[in-house]
């Protein structure tokens, strides 16, 4: 398995000075002061994002719309508190952006592509006290899934290292067991009983199948989880099960000379579907 | 022993009536010992029959035995239970269960010990010294199925009972068309628009017919809801549904022989083009993207622009598919699939994980974020608009992409570009600086801009970041090639251009952008490889 996972956007840096004109940067993000950030509404968090970004005005600003959820989170249980937000800035994407206020008032923020609901997105794990991120990240290479609307994810845990957030996933073995892969085994079930009424299900039921290889592989628990179905699933016709294969022996690794015969084939594959569909 | 009852309008959809039974000499043994009896399970054909219950006289007043049938021109069917000696704070409930299986609630009545009250949502009524005889259930205007109705105490069940709902051909009025789930797609108007839906019913007296008939569309997670009401008399009427689609209620009203109101149900679903009609062919879809594409203000017009980008966008985001079935992965709504095996076409939502909506943010032929007044902006049911301007799934993804209102794709990545080339003072970002002193050459063509914008409309860059950040998101950035030397130019100390001793190339941005780059073109399935 490759040691390096492409997750997408993981990004930080630091935004110099609080936040001149805007009262949320003005204010200590701690207890004391955690009511009054409560208090600001969707309008003003999209003011301060763009302030902060330096984007107010301009043709770039984020706009209210695009803004999802907000919330102030005391993320690592010590009485200081982040704003959590999540944003959409087109189908392939939802944002979470973590931002941090250091002793000076300096804000730092960190980016993450694959958020779902704040409240599914933003966790305390194991009880410590401390929140975990769930990152939904790309099983394919990123931007790489057609249709795009179908990409398929696996959830990764980050945990706080410090100023920022890492991938941990393999330490929290617990989290799959309990949550991710009986929900997994629900879905292939449904799935596979509904596989026979159309190809729709059956393409659900090779993403989750690769869902589930990808945990076992990250859990360490079967490093060529999925190297069978994908041996079936470069002989399929279907789009959907010529994309797991080349993710799951792409993640692998080892199999080039397989993803690029697959690769090659994927182009008329999806015209043959659009074709069979008989129109939109 | 004095008995007063007391009839209650309509709640919601549900009437409730209350018989309620005031001792004038209370044995306080009612009020030791709790104790239910299912009274009566009947179906009222008119109100004044449902106004006079617990007596139950037929011909309009049917007593039901489990299972028994009731019709959708029935005024109501209800469950009367004797309740006596609660005890405080206790809870009654009663609840349907529709053929979706889902539990639509009837009425709650709660019994408070202080003035022995017994309060539901609307009112309440004192000084019952904890009798009370309570008949309350849906009104028969529901869709046709098995229906369960049931009466729990406490929240535990303690009546079930079931009957079947049906359309009754001998009735006072009988709604004949519209059938009960029945499907009308979106096969006329460039499939915008149904063909003649027929309304017609017929009546036991041949008096006037007043019909409803109430659309409602939302995605799965409740965005762009949508709502339409038609209101008509007569015997037989043809109406049509333009740009919009979803679950219609059809009611229709008469005066019966005794001079009461009645009336028959019917529901049925406007869908996206089925695949009996063909669907929206593959080649009407391109025509329209790359004439919307063409007349789009940023489009220079001058055969630079790729003229079938948009058929890329269309095929990589949706497949070329504005609606869907739950069998190709989309959202069962109504749950029609499920419960009824009906596999209807719907507006195409995004998928979180496994075939599982993400609630429909996005939606349709080019996944736009689904607008939030479908009636203004349809970009949920209407694929298309002949007029650039007009509002549709494919006219406001190529307005966005280069047309109005601005900022469009286009205009944001030429913003970005000028950005890139001389920097932002005011932010500390630097330009770049050729070693001739000239700056960085714009992009050369209206194609690497195309594909600037991609990114953009893909969604790949987070837009909170801090501009400095967001220009190194781009799909392009400078690259000093060899054997070109980097290097810094500083007004004091601040930088102010990063400078190449020979020239800046602009590069595609593989190390900050791999994704939005494999979304554009990566050989295989990117926007720029699927192009029709």
């Amino acid at each position: 398995m490759k040691k390096t996972l492409i997750i997408g956007a993981v990004l930080l840096l630091g935004i110099a000075g609080a936040a001149v004109g805007s009262e949320i940067g003005d204010l200590p993000w701690n207890e004391s002061s955690i009511e009054t950030l409560r208090s600001f509404d969707k309008t003003a968090v999209v003011r301060y994002s763009n302030h902060l970004a330096g984007t107010e005005g301009t043709p770039g600003a984020m706009t209210a719309d695009e803004l999802r959820e907000f919330e102030w989170v005391d993320l690592a249980g010590n009485g200081k508190y982040e704003l959590a937000s999540t944003a959409s800035f087109g189908p392939c994407c939802v944002f979470l952006a973590i931002y941090s206020q250091d002793a000076t008032g300096n804000v730092s923020i960190q980016s993450f592509d694959g958020a779902h609901k704040l409240s599914e997105t933003v966790r305390d794990l194991n009880g410590d006290g401390k929140k975990e991120l769930v990152i939904w990240t790309e099983l394919a290479t990123p931007g790489s899934w057609s249709p795009t609307a179908e990409t398929p994810r696996w959830p990764a845990v980050y945990r706080s290292e410090g100023s920022k957030y890492v991938e941990a996933s393999r330490d929290f073995p617990n989290f799959y067991d309990a949550e991710v892969l009986p929900q997994i085994e629900k879905s292939l079930g449904e799935l596979s009983r509904k596989a026979a009424e159309g190809r729709g299900y059956r393409g659900g039921l090779a993403r989750v199948a690769l869902e589930k290889n990808k945990i076992l592989r990250v859990l360490g628990r079967d490093p060529t989880a999925g190297l069978h179905q994908a041996y079936q699933w470069m002989n399929s016709d279907d789009p959907q099960d010529l994309q797991c294969a080349i993710a799951t022996l792409a993640d692998i690794g080892g199999h080039e000379k397989e993803v690029r015969e697959i690769q090659q084939a994927l182009p008329a594959a999806i015209a043959r579907e659009i074709e069979s569909r008989k129109g939109g | 022993m004095k008995e007063t009852s007391q009839t209650f309008a309509r709640v919601s959809s549900f009437s409730l009536v209350l018989l309620l039974v005031l001792l004038s000499n209370a044995s306080s043994a009612y009020a030791q010992v709790p104790h239910l009896q299912d009274s009566l399970f009947a179906r009222t054909a008119t109100q004044t029959a449902y106004s006079q219950l617990p007596n139950c006289n037929a011909p309009d007043c049917v007593r039901l035995a489990d299972g028994g049938q009731a019709y959708t021109s029935d005024y109501a069917v209800s469950q009367t239970v004797t309740i006596t000696g609660p005890h405080d704070q206790e809870v009654f409930k009663w609840q349907a269960i529709g053929p979706d299986n889902k539990i639509v609630p009837v009425g709650t009545v709660t019994y408070t010990q202080a003035g022995t009250c017994f309060t539901w949502s609307t009112g309440s009524v004192c000084n019952t010294q904890g009798y009370g005889r309570f008949s309350w259930g849906p009104f028969a205007c529901q869709p046709a199925g098995p229906w369960a109705l049931q009466f729990l105490d406490d929240g535990n069940p303690v009546y079930t009972h079931h009957f079947t709902l049906s359309h009754n051909s001998s009735g006072p009025v009988d709604i004949m068309s519209p059938m009960e789930n029945q499907l009308f797609d979106l096969n006329q108007n460039n499939y915008t628009a149904t063909g003649n839906v027929p309304f017609s019913a017929t009546t036991s007296t041949g008096n006037p017919i007043n019909w409803t008939a109430t659309l409602n569309y939302a995605t799965s997670g409740g965005l762009g809801p949508l709502s339409d009401f038609k209101g008509f008399t007569g015997d037989s009427q043809n109406e049509t549904y333009q740009s919009k689609g979803g679950q219609v209620r059809v009611r229709a009203e008469t005066t019966a022989a005794d001079g009461s109101t009645v009336h028959d149900c019917v529901t049925f679903y406007v869908e996206g083009p089925s695949s009996a009609s063909g669907g929206i062919p593959s080649g009407t879809i391109t025509t329209q993207l790359n004439q919307l594409y063409i007349a789009s203000s940023s489009n220079p017009k001058d055969g630079t622009a790729t003229s079938n980008l948009m058929t890329g966008i269309a095929e990589r985001e949706s497949t070329y598919t504005q609606f869907r079935t739950p069998a190709e992965c989309n959202f069962d709504l109504f749950g029609l699939n499920v419960n009824f095996q009906i596999l209807a076409k719907w507006p195409y939502e995004t998928e979180l994980q496994n075939c599982i909506s993400d609630g429909g943010s996005h939606i349709g032929l080019m996944q736009l974020t689904t607008a939030g007044n479908q009636q203004s902006d349809p970009t949920a049911w209407k694929w298309a608009d002949p007029s650039p301007s007009g509002t549709a799934n494919t006219n406001d993804a190529v307005n966005l992409f280069s047309g109005t209102p601005t900022p469009n794709k286009i205009q944001l990545a030429t913003t970005y570009e000028t950005d890139i080339i001389t920097g932002d003072s005011s932010q500390n970002i630097p330009g770049y600086l050729n070693g001739n002193g000239t700056p960085l050459v714009p992009l050369n063509g209206f194609q690497p801009l195309e594909n600037m914008a991609l990114v953009l409309y893909g969604g790949f860059v987070d837009l909170r970041l801090a501009l400095a950040m967001i220009l190194t998101r781009q799909y392009y950035i400078p690259q000093c090639p060899t054997p070109g030397v980097q290097g810094t130019k500083k007004k004091g100390n601040k930088i102010i251009d990063l400078t190449c001793s020979t020239a800046w190339q602009w590069a595609p941005n593989t190390a900050n952008q791999s994704a939005g780059l494999n979304y554009v073109q990566n050989g295989t399935n990117g926007v720029r490889d699927l192009l029709q």
